[in-house]
């Protein structure tokens, strides 16, 4: 196969998107897919989904089929002891029969699971992106992007590229490689109302009426992890200080079935405090379907709520958000996507009167149009002691130009920290090795955020990364050394003592340095990032003949190599930025028939 | 500065067939691992995921 361009003359390109995660995943799977469809309109897209979770895929008309997994059902009856093990996989291969016969060019399994990579392995297609199995079902990642996923993503090192992101560059790259440029540019939105086909059949006529004649915010309510998320009574709180604020709004109440209870105390709460306001607050939890849930999202002024799937729907959607996601919650890589959404969060519980003084800002945007700062508006409101206890970011879209993907602007200084410096960067290196795109050193970096403190904390990193630099360039000359020798045998498995002996030799000087690569890590855990994509891209390579998996070796060093040049570069341009400027005077103007001091 | 692009193009399956004696190690593995994520949990697509990578044992 020509592998460059391969399926470019090719009509009828068909690409299988596996996607066996939750309802939120499923969401943010459809908004990278629709990029991708409008860029390339010829690619017949279809998805494979979990039964209970197909709701979204089955109600977007672009896609040509969704085959849908009765996990549920396969599983329970084995779980149950309805069926053995034998019996199940019967099943599962009875199910997989009609997915497999398609001829798929591309599979792409955006799971990263376990379970998806088997899937995955036993769907035949031409090119692969995800986790695949592969030699004696090692997991192996497929792509580059895939790598960094593993490394990065789903481990404990903080990077801010937004999952929606990283799965429209990977897909987008990949079709760009195989099948040539887009038809456009590319700038189209692709979020919208009409995102979903929705059964109008289905769509609650009372809603409907509802809707038309006032102006709405949803509240999804989701009531899991009690020490971070409101108590019953806070949420009626944050309700209340809407309706008495904001006579131009209602507030309607969504939430699961399991939630009903919760949902009924913050009802109760509400209407005890505030019972002239019921007639403006209307309770659906536990009685939407996906369709109804929909329409009301769709419709609402505003979204707010702490729920993932709801933040997900909401940005597909183009409702604005206001995410509360206090504590670990990682929003920059799956919060809300679009402009101008509010991400609300804190080491501690949210406050309500911070998440009320955030929405009440965000609001009424078009009136201060972004000349009053946040910090006046929570002391116009009498909070400003809950600043340091509060972190506000708002979501952007970049230009094409600036490397498109949404960035979370932060809004108050003080809580700026080297992480969030070091996730910047990590996230430009990793766009710069899997997408070719290079940003200009410092961008989106704000100088009034740089304190002493954190120059301190870079003045650090920059002498651990030093090191790190020194040990990977070593790493590359090793490789390279062992790329000499190896080349120079006839046979991998036929050669002198003096041969093995040498290769051994440097082999054992390639394990030290890996652990060394591991101990820097350990000592400074900014640099970690470095460790675990070595790991991982060595474990991936796809070499059979010591020389090339050699070359392939030193080619990793040499990429984390470059990677924390590029790390030193942005650490080392943050201290050039924070340095007092000198003001230049201007110089007198002599306007005619005047003279002006 | 992209350092390989066989990271981009993705896998490149040079013989799309599944070899019908992988076929129903990769069905049970998958059934396992169905299971798996039912008894401990969900696994979203942020979580962590088992980073020790070797192959698995039968």
């Amino acid at each position: 196969m020509n592998e460059q361009g391969s399926l470019v003359n090719k009509k009828n390109i068909k690409c299988l998107v596996v996607q066996l995660g939750p309802l939120s995943d499923t969401i943010q799977s459809l908004m990278a897919l629709r990029a991708a469809k409008q860029l390339y309109p010829n690619v017949d897209f279809s998805m494979v989904v979990r039964s209970q979770h197909s709701a979204a895929a089955r109600r977007v008309d672009w896609l040509e089929n969704v085959f849908t997994l009765p996990t549920e059902a396969i599983i329970n009856q084995i779980v149950d002891s309805e069926k053995t093990i034998k019996e199940g996989m019967a099943d599962l291969g009875l199910w997989l029969s009609p997915v497999v016969g398609n001829g798929w060019d591309f599979l792409v399994n955006w799971t990263y699971s376990q379970a998806s990579s088997y899937l995955s392995s036993l769907i035949p297609a031409q090119i692969k992106l995800g986790y695949v199995r592969e030699n004696k079902q090692s997991l192996l990642c497929s792509d580059g992007w895939s790598c960094y996923i593993h490394a990065a993503v789903q481990s404990d090192i903080k990077q801010n590229i937004h999952l929606t992101d990283i799965l429209t560059t990977q897909l987008l790259t990949t079709f760009q490689i195989h099948l040539g440029e887009p038809e456009d540019n590319g700038e189209k939105a692709v979020t919208s109302k009409s995102f979903f086909v929705l059964d109008s059949g289905a769509v609650d006529s009372a809603w409907d009426y509802l809707y038309s004649s006032k102006k709405w915010i949803c509240i999804h309510i989701r009531n899991e992890e009690k020490h971070k998320n409101w108590s019953s009574l806070e949420w009626s709180e944050f309700a209340s200080f809407l309706l008495r604020r904001h006579p131009e709004y209602n507030i309607v109440i969504t939430g699961d079935e399991k939630e009903k209870n919760f949902s009924n105390e913050c009802y109760q709460n509400l209407i005890r405090d505030l019972p002239e306001c019921e007639n403006r607050v209307l309770s659906l939890v536990g009685e939407t379907d996906f369709d109804l849930w929909t329409s009301i999202v769709g419709k609402c002024a505003w979204l707010v709520s702490s729920d993932i799937t709801a933040v997900q729907l909401a940005s597909v959607l183009g409702t604005r958000i206001l995410h509360l996601a206090p504590g670990d919650v990682k929003y920059y890589e799956i919060g809300p996507y679009g402009n101008s959404h509010y991400v609300v969060t804190s080491n501690e519980k949210i406050r309500v009167e911070a998440a009320y003084a955030v929405w009440s800002y965000a609001s009424s945007e078009w009136a201060h149009h972004g000349n009053k700062t946040i910090y006046e508006h929570f002391q116009q409101l009498g909070y400003s002691g809950l600043i340091s206890k509060t972190d506000v970011l708002r979501t952007k879209i970049r230009s094409t130009q600036n490397g498109g993907g949404v960035f979370y602007e932060r809004l108050i200084k003080e809580h700026y920290e080297l992480s969030d410096l070091v996730a910047n960067v990590i996230g430009q290196i990793a766009r710069g090795w899997y997408c070719g795109w290079i940003a200009p050193t410092g961008q989106e970096i704000n100088r009034e955020f740089i304190t002493p403190e954190l120059i301190k904390e870079i003045r650090l990193m920059l002498e651990s990364s030093l090191v790190l630099y020194r040990v990977t360039l070593e790493a590359v000359n090793v490789a390279t050394e062992l790329v000499d020798v190896s080349g120079r045998l006839k046979s991998d498995k036929i050669m002198s003592l003096n041969e093995r002996d040498k290769i051994q030799s440097i082999g054992k000087k390639l394990i030290e340095l890996d652990a060394l690569i591991d101990r820097l890590a350990k000592a400074q855990p900014m640099l970690a990032i470095f460790a675990k994509m070595s790991q991982v891209l060595i474990h991936n390579l796809e070499s059979e003949k010591l020389s090339s998996a050699a070359r392939d070796t030193a080619e990793v060093y040499r990429q984390m190599n470059e990677g924390v040049a590029v790390l030193r570069e942005w650490l080392e341009h943050t201290i050039e930025i924070s340095k007092p400027v000198i003001v230049q005077k201007r110089p007198l103007q002599l306007i005619e028939g005047q003279r002006k001091l | 500065m992209i350092v390989d692009t066989k990271w981009l193009k993705g896998r490149i399956v040079k013989d799309p067939e599944v070899n019908t004696k992988d076929i129903e190690g990769l069905i049970e593995g998958f059934l396992d691992n169905l299971i798996s994520e039912k008894t401990l949990g969900k696994v979203k697509i942020n979580s962590r995921v088992d980073k020790t990578i070797k192959p698995r044992s039968k």
